[in-house]
Parts: C-alpha cells; sequence; structure tokens
C-alpha cells in the first residue's frame, strides 16, 4: 500500500500498489473521483470532469 | 451558538480551512451539499431548517441546524444562483462574491465600467455572425468569455479560429450560450494574477507579483461588484494593469497571504460579522453580503 494525499481535500488516502495508469479512484473523504497519472511512483490528479467544450 | 454553513459540493482543503477558522472563532460551520434536496420558491417556512452534515454517514446524519450565515463555495455556478436566491428569500445571510456570483459576466463587467476600473476593450456577441464581427472588431488575438462567472475562457489568436470555435458553439450550445462577452488580447498565464480580496481587502496573492497598486485595483473591482469575498483576476496589457475577470469560486491554497490574515480567515470573519449584523440589501462598500433581516430557518439540504 501506498501513502499518498487527495489532491482535492488533503486526505491520507491508502491506495493499493496494484492500481493501473488511468483508473479511476474515488476520494473517500471528499468524494472526489482521482485518476492514477502514473505509478512508479503513484500519481494521483484530480481527474477530468466531462463536460461540453465547444470544440474549443 | 452561531451556525455557519459552508455551501460547496466537496469539503477541500479550502472549505476544510474556513470550517476550521469558522469553529476557532467558537462558531459552529457546517458543510451544506448544493442540490440535494427540493426546496419551496417561496419563503420557507419558519419550521424548515438546514440540515446538518450527513456527508460522512455520521451520528449527526438528519440533525437540523438552522443556519445564520451561508458561505457560497459552490462550484456549480447554476445551482448556487438558484438555491441561495431562495436561501436568501428565507432570510438567511449569504457571503458570496456578490455580481460575480450572482450575475452574468456581462453584469461584472458592465459594474466595472461604471466604477471607473481599468479593463480590457470588451464587446458581447449576440450571434455566431456579431460575435466574429466583435473579435475582428477588437483585433485578434482576443478571449472568448461564456456569459457564467467561473467558467473557463477560450483565446482565439486568428478570425479562423474565431469562426470555427464560436460557429460550434452557437450550433451545439443553446441561446444562452450563443451570447459571448469578447475581450481584445490574450494575455498568457505569466502576464496574469489572481487576487483574493475579502471584505474589500486584498488578504493574497497567485501568479506574477502584484504590487499595491494592483492590489487596490483588484480592492476597487470587488467593492464595484459588491462582494463578500472575490477574486480579481489581473492582466499585464500594452495599455497597463487590468481587471481580467472576477471569480466566484476559487482555490487559494496556493495562494500568497499579502498580511498576516489567510483567506479562509478572512472568509470565516465575514461570515461571523454577516451572523451578527444582518441588514437588508447588499453593502457597497466591499464589505459583507448581507441579505435578510434576521435569521430564519430554511429548508436546505446538507
Amino acid at each position: 500500500m501506498a501513502m499518498l494525499q487527495c489532491p482535492e481535500c488533503a486526505a491520507e488516502l491508502d491506495i493499493d500498489d496494484g492500481v493501473e495508469q488511468g483508473e479511476i479512484i474515488p476520494c473517500p473523504e471528499c468524494g472526489a473521483d482521482l485518476e492514477v497519472l502514473g505509478t512508479n511512483p503513484i500519481n494521483l490528479g484530480l481527474a477530468p470532469e466531462e463536460g461540453e467544450d465547444w470544440g474549443e | 451558538m452561531k451556525a455557519i454553513g459552508v455551501y460547496s459540493a466537496r469539503v477541500r482543503v479550502e472549505e476544510k480551512q474556513i470550517i476550521a477558522a469558522v469553529g476557532d472563532a467558537g462558531c459552529l460551520a457546517v458543510p451544506v451539499l448544493p442540490a440535494s434536496m427540493p426546496l419551496p420558491p417561496g419563503p420557507a417556512s419558519p419550521h424548515q431548517a438546514m440540515l446538518g452534515d450527513v456527508r460522512n454517514g455520521s451520528s449527526d446524519e438528519g440533525t437540523q441546524v438552522p443556519l445564520d450565515v451561508i458561505i457560497d463555495r459552490c462550484t456549480n455556478r447554476a445551482v448556487a444562483g438558484v438555491s441561495l436566491q431562495l436561501a436568501r428569500l428565507g432570510g438567511v445571510a449569504v457571503v458570496d462574491a456578490g455580481l460575480a456570483a450572482t450575475g452574468s459576466r456581462v453584469a461584472v463587467a458592465s459594474a466595472l465600467e461604471r466604477a471607473g476600473i481599468p479593463r480590457p476593450a470588451s464587446m458581447v456577441g449576440f450571434s455566431e455572425a456579431s460575435s466574429v464581427d466583435a473579435a475582428g472588431h477588437l483585433g485578434y488575438p482576443v478571449t472568448l468569455f461564456g456569459l457564467v462567472p467561473g467558467t473557463s475562457s477560450t483565446p482565439l489568436q486568428d478570425a479562423d479560429t474565431a469562426d470555427a470555435v464560436i460557429e460550434h458553439r452557437v450550433v451545439l450550445g443553446d441561446d444562452s450560450e450563443a451570447i459571448v462577452l469578447i475581450q481584445a488580447g490574450a494575455p498568457d498565464p505569466g502576464e496574469r494574477s489572481l487576487v483574493h480580496v475579502v471584505g474589500g481587502a486584498a488578504i493574497a496573492t497567485a501568479g506574477i507579483s502584484v504590487d499595491a497598486v494592483g492590489l487596490m485595483l483588484a480592492e476597487r473591482a470587488a467593492v464595484a461588484l459588491g462582494a463578500g469575498f472575490v477574486t480579481i483576476e489581473l492582466a499585464r496589457t500594452p495599455s497597463g494593469l487590468v481587471v481580467w475577470d472576477a471569480l466566484p469560486v476559487v482555490d487559494f491554497r496556493q495562494a500568497a497571504p499579502v498580511g498576516e490574515m489567510s483567506v479562509a480567515g478572512a472568509i470565516a470573519s465575514l461570515a461571523l460579522k454577516a451572523s451578527s449584523n444582518p441588514v437588508n440589501g447588499r453593502s457597497d462598500g466591499g464589505h459583507a453580503i448581507l441579505v435578510g433581516e434576521a435569521r430564519r430557518d430554511i429548508a436546505l439540504s446538507a
């Protein structure tokens, strides 16, 4: 397990070492969807929200 | 004990800091989830009350907590615009970004213009043709803004890009999305700064360094918008420093404090002031946005 911080609410998260890049993990504290941006080391970022960008 | 609602779908670092600051002042801070409960369209009856924090399924679930003040930290501006209007009707004071919270970007631009605050040359487009005309009139590059404050903007470097982006927006969006504010210039992030203004005073900044003149400019803009707290984006342009945008809900965790007060502490202080001194209407001094005569219970959900 890796100990990381939620980039949205700074909660301490136990992340399984077996996570895959691109996997979406919800933060149990704030509910934000977190994306695994890298696995070596494990790196989390806010998952992009879907929304209309009007082709911009 | 005074109860302050922090109105946000998520309790992020900023909301945690505000809740802690309210708690440090000896008041109860209650996270309030937007949009999870229907509301009556008129003033709420006195027996209705805000629900307590049910987010974590704690023993507080279902506890009703009448709120004295709501701090608007809602990123969903459509929900905030309607629900907080209903909260006001119910007599709950709302501390927010003033016109940047309740008005359109055009209303914000107009208020700043009226106050004589330097802004980039701007035009409002109402259709594909008029928006493209506006961009051409201003001269490229320009930046396109949607009507809702806080939504992203799009730099348009040339006429071809403007044609494509505006056509796409008009064809795929609804009528309101066809209306855009277009500002001259497209300053990159290295030419912009965010100034967090609370109670009429610049509290913290992020981005390029801002001198005293810039801080005063941001403070004037906040006052012009009737904002309790607001983030004013400044941009360095060939004609000098201008107010580029006004944002209702912004992360401030990385902001550098101007003085000793933190942004969260300042917001909490403002909310406490609002809870003890509610008045009708907005202040025009850039201080608390205090609407409603007295504390009254209202049905909103946590």
